[in-house]
């Protein structure tokens, strides 16, 4: 019988620990255990065929760390060809009457997920593809993905599983006693992000014992339309000095999870420290309980790698201000790969209180699918809300989709058969809850009528698809009251329609409404309040208007959705405090730099010396309307920061303070920057600077205080980001003929790439001076790999940028 | 004994002093600026609840010769390590670090030119996984000073100290199967992913 077919009416028994089995066999620390598949054969097979015996019904291989980081594919094939013949043969001297499965083991390949580690999510997927392949090749049953405690990763092994079989695939996370995973995933996080795309079962296994699970199972269950898998292990090890034992003994074990599968734990069986007595006991105590039967959840959710948002009453927040469309300093940003920029968006949006972050980069002078990619995995590794990834390019969406980690928001589909057929596919694969917008290859019906016909094609052809009702939002498209005075009635009443007859959650972009109009900010919070009342689910809005944010708080405090309407009471203080910012005078209080005696002949210059970023930004905007932006870089800016850095270096002003002033220069020169834009004024950099932390290198924390350094000193810096190959620091440098290069390098071992990539400069870039610093350098390391010069701090590095830029005007 | 063990704390203390020296803020606790800086990027942390103490560790025989250490299942060529471990009769080999969300915050502010509170988490980090480090050693040396080891242990000491190669990660991590039991990844640079985590190994004698 398939597996799936015997879970729709039984418990499934999975097996127990190994690895504790096979150091008692006689496995040496640190030997790998997958090489006894070769080795000791009869053991696995004793091993497997126990747990047979007590009663479970699937053995997972002995290949849990079988992958090409630990083995060359030959021995790989070897061991996994081996493995599942030792799980066959116990399957088959079994005569224990059940049902008998053998799983392909697939455990975590040990190393983090870029951006926090150095592991390619591809990487990670071919790594798992080639374990899945030849799983498939010997014949295994279902795939068994467990003990992963990255969501990232686990998106990658389940992506490798479905795009190299069509075996059931069960997917069990390592949650800590916190209940998160080791990366910060809730089972919420998990759950929504799993089934999505298509795990058969999701759970937990390892790391702690049932009685540490509770709170993770109860939650699995609440959360979870699939069966749900519990294989916890035997408590931790304790030791008296003499032996060891684990904390939970078969029958405290088995205790504990016939309450969870009372509770509706379909699928059970243990980890480390459990034995086959703890199967058997498992079994003895639970195999008389009823199943109970797995429901569906009609919940809406979207989900960044530790957050959920779930659809509801309350209504949602969607940051539009990712989004290049009428932002000129936006799109400079995009053009000059100013990922900072755009980070910084997303940031402040979620300081302001929205819940999902709009996420567009499309303009016609960039790649907008290697644009969408960086801005989506950038996104998430500084903020942890989830993304509704918004771009009209099939292929963009495609790649954003596949790396994202979560279930993101797609923006979006709609009723063109074509929309559809390239849309719901990229769903199919990837999961997410899809915007569809109620137009069609007629164009947008004017009538409710028409949008709600439409609306219900797109729901019959999503069913085509096997994508469920509850992972679609209609937007019912706000139009232009200006041009039609009865625009605003058919959005609404269509999208009143939907929720309330057809049953799903609605979006809306509000701010179209407005548009053509005087003060568009009061349109765009009253018509948001009317789509609220008339079963709006979320807003794709701007959350910087004071307007539709009070609009936003007042609603849910009249709406019983803001306990004491204390939300809306942080609101109004919270403006309090953002007028009272700033506006406080530079001179007041303690001199923040008590120690150290400068003369500084103007506001701005105290501004940025005392590293006050909201007045400096002000105090800027307010004097480019009487000087010349170069005349206040040159007369105001820079002065103050070369008075801070030799304070510097006279020790008599600390790293923070150096890095505060920098900080106030940047608001500064942000203003700058947009008068520029404003105004059509030349304002030109000194000159290009490539910066990168070298490959191999994944911190650059120092990296970016040179970069902030450098800016404020008027350079255009080209941030190459960390861990970057040689290549492209060398392809960078001659694509836009950069005549400096700025090299950081942290540890001994990952001087020799910044060694090759020197080399590489010198070979085909000739013309660009480098620079190197960081951690580990030495003028005496700096001298043996090449460089030009080392930089001992960020200001060395301002320094010889200087000087390099004198000797090319002087030319 | 080739089980690996593992063990949480609550948080230690926090040493404001510490944190001020790796900011490169001197002993200086009389700057208005900086302190406030540093108490608001606290209260982040504790907001956040942006730590956890996790430790595993495994003991060994050991027998150590001028410039050698050998246990069963690792050998190292280290003459600082061995002068470090000299009349050691056992090891504590350990892993400790205090998860990944010190990480995201330092990338959030470094990643937007907030180099200041990046330079501050970054200190926060290296402190609290300092401080968990002095608490495991207490638990080590409260452990090996009773019956019936009655011994003394020495200061922790890691790959990349000295003369001990950081390659030595490598053994390490497979010997703690660290990912498993605490979360924790070595990058092919030797790094550790989460960043404020630590490997060393602690001497376990009779003599002090």
């Amino acid at each position: 019988m398939n597996i799936l077919e015997y879970l729709k009416s039984k418990t499934l028994y999975l097996d127990g620990g190994m690895g504790t089995l096979l150091q008692a066999e006689g496995l040496k620390p640190g030997e790998y255990p997958e090489l006894w598949n070769i080795s000791h054969p009869d053991v696995i097979q004793r091993i497997h065929r126990n747990y047979f015996d007590a009663g479970s019904n699937v053995v997972c291989t002995n290949t849990f760390g079988a992958n090409t980081l630990k083995f060359t594919e030959n021995e790989l094939d070897e061991i996994i060809c081996a493995a599942v013949k030792n799980a066959r043969i116990a399957s088959e001297s079994s005569h224990s009457p059940q049902e008998k499965y053998v799983a392909l083991d697939i455990g975590p390949s040990g190393k983090l997920l870029k951006p926090y580690g150095d592991f390619e999510f591809e990487e990670a997927v071919t790594l798992f593809s080639k374990v899945v392949k030849v799983g498939i090749k010997y014949g295994v049953d279902l795939l068994m993905i467990e003990t992963f405690s990255d969501s990232y990763e686990t998106k990658a092994a389940l992506l490798a599983a479905k795009e190299n079989s069509t075996l059931p695939v069960f997917v069990s996370n390592a949650y800590g006693e916190d209940g998160k995973l080791m990366t910060g995933a809730s089972p919420e996080v998990m759950s929504a992000m799993l089934e999505g795309m298509g795990a058969d079962a999701v759970g937990a296994n390892c790391s702690v014992g049932p009685d540490k699970l509770e709170d993770v199972v109860k939650r699995l269950i609440e959360c979870s339309s699939v069966p749900i898998i519990i294989k916890p292990n035997a408590g931790l090890p304790t030791s008296d000095g003499k032996t060891t034992t684990y904390g939970i003994q078969p029958e405290e074990f088995s205790d504990i999870m016939k309450k969870f599968v009372s509770s509706g734990v379909r699928i059970v069986g243990g980890c480390c420290g459990t034995t086959p007595k703890y199967i058997s006991a498992l079994y003895n105590c639970t195999a008389d309980i009823v199943p109970v039967p797995i429901t569906q959840k009609n919940f809406t959710v979207t989900a960044s790698y530790t957050k959920t948002v779930k659809f509801g009453n309350s209504p949602i927040l969607i940051g539009e201000r990712i989004n290049p469309t009428g932002k000129k300093r936006f799109k400079q940003a995009l053009v000059e790969n100013d990922m900072s920029y755009i980070l910084k968006e997303g940031i402040s949006q979620q300081e302001k209180g929205v819940q999902i972050l709009d996420v567009n980069v499309g303009i016609p002078e960039i790649n907008e699918k290697e644009m969408l990619i960086s801005a989506v995995t950038q996104l998430q590794s500084v903020c942890d809300l989830p993304l509704q990834i918004d771009t009209s390019s099939a292929e963009a969406m495609e790649a954003a989709l596949r790396r994202y980690n979560g279930k993101a928001m797609i923006n979006s589909v709609n009723g063109k058969e074509e929309s559809m057929n390239t849309i719901f596919p990229l769903v199919k694969k990837y999961g997410g809850v899809i915007v569809a917008l109620t137009l069609d290859e007629k164009g947008i019906p004017e009538t409710a009528e028409g949008r709600i016909k439409i609306a219900e094609k797109i729901l019959s052809r999503a069913k085509e698809f096997g994508i469920q009702k509850k992972d679609i939002v209609f937007d019912t498209l706000a139009m232009t009251v200006s041009a039609d005075a009865k625009a605003p009635e058919a959005t609404l009443s269509a999208m009143k329609y939907i929720k309330n007859n057809i049953g799903c959650h609605t979006s809306l972009g509000v701010s179209n409404i407005s548009f053509g109009l005087p003060s568009r900010d009061d349109i765009n919070s009253t018509f948001f309040i009317m789509a609220l009342e008339s079963g709006l689910s979320a807003a794709i809005m701007n959350p910087y208007s004071y307007k539709m944010m009070s609009a936003y708080y007042s609603y849910r405090a009249l709406k019983c959705q803001d306990e004491n309407c204390s939300q809306y009471v942080e609101f109004i203080s919270s403006l309090a405090d953002d007028n009272s910012a700033g506006s406080s005078p530079v001179q007041s209080g303690i001199n923040p730099l008590s120690s150290w005696k400068a003369d500084f002949s103007s506001d701005l210059q105290k501004a940025i010396a005392f590293g006050m970023c909201e007045e400096a930004g002000k105090l800027t905007a307010e004097l480019l309307s009487s000087m010349p932006p170069l005349d206040i870089v040159n007369n105001e800016v820079i002065p103050a920061l070369d008075a801070v850095g030799q304070g510097y270096e006279k020790k008599a002003v600390y790293l923070p303070q150096l890095l505060m002033s920098a900080e106030a220069a940047k608001s500064s020169f942000e203003q700058i920057k947009l008068f520029a834009l404003k105004n059509r004024t030349d304002f030109t950099p000194k000159c290009d600077f490539v910066i990168a932390t070298v490959h191999g290198d994944i911190h650059d924390i120092g990296k970016n205080i040179v970069k902030l350094l450098l800016e404020n000193y008027g350079f255009l810096v080209h941030d190459l980001g960390k861990d970057v190959p040689p290549e492209k620091v060398v392809n960078e440098v001659i694509r836009i003929h950069a005549p400096v290069a700025g090299l950081s390098a942290l540890m001994t071992t990952t001087v020799p790439s910044m060694e090759k990539t020197i080399a590489l400069l010198k070979e085909s870039a000739p013309w660009c001076k480098i620079v190197v610093g960081g951690a580990v350098m030495t003028q005496e390391y700096a001298d043996k790999i090449g460089a030009d010069v080392y930089a001992r701090d960020a200001m060395d590095t301002v320094r010889y940028a200087q000087k390099i830029f004198e000797e090319i005007k002087n030319k | 004994m080739s089980m690996v063990f593992i063990k949480s704390f609550s948080a230690p203390p926090i040493d404001r002093t510490e944190i001020l020296r790796y900011m490169g803020a001197g002993k200086s606790t009389d700057i208005h600026e900086i302190n406030e800086a540093l108490e608001t990027c606290l209260d982040e942390c504790e907001k956040i609840d942006a730590f956890t103490y996790n430790v595993c560790y495994c003991e060994r025989d050991v027998s150590v010769s001028n410039c050698y250490v050998k246990t069963e299942d690792l050998e190292i060529n280290s003459l600082d390590l061995a002068s470090n471990l000299k009349d050691c009769s056992k090891i504590i080999m350990f892993a400790a670090t205090v998860g990944i969300k010190i990480d995201r915050l330092i990338e959030k502010y470094s990643s937007i030119g907030y180099a200041s509170k990046a330079l501050i988490f970054q200190s926060i980090g290296a402190e609290r996984i300092e401080s968990l480090c002095d608490v495991f050693c207490k638990y080590i040396k409260n452990q090996y000073s009773q019956a019936p080891y009655n011994s003394n242990i020495r200061p922790r000491f890691s790959p990349g100290y000295g003369d001990f190669s950081i390659y030595f990660q490598n053994d390490i991590f497979r010997i703690l199967d660290c990912h498993r039991k605490i979360g924790l990844s070595l990058c092919n640079s030797m790094m550790m992913t989460p960043s404020k985590s630590v490997t060393a190994i602690i001497g376990i004698s009779k003599n002090k």
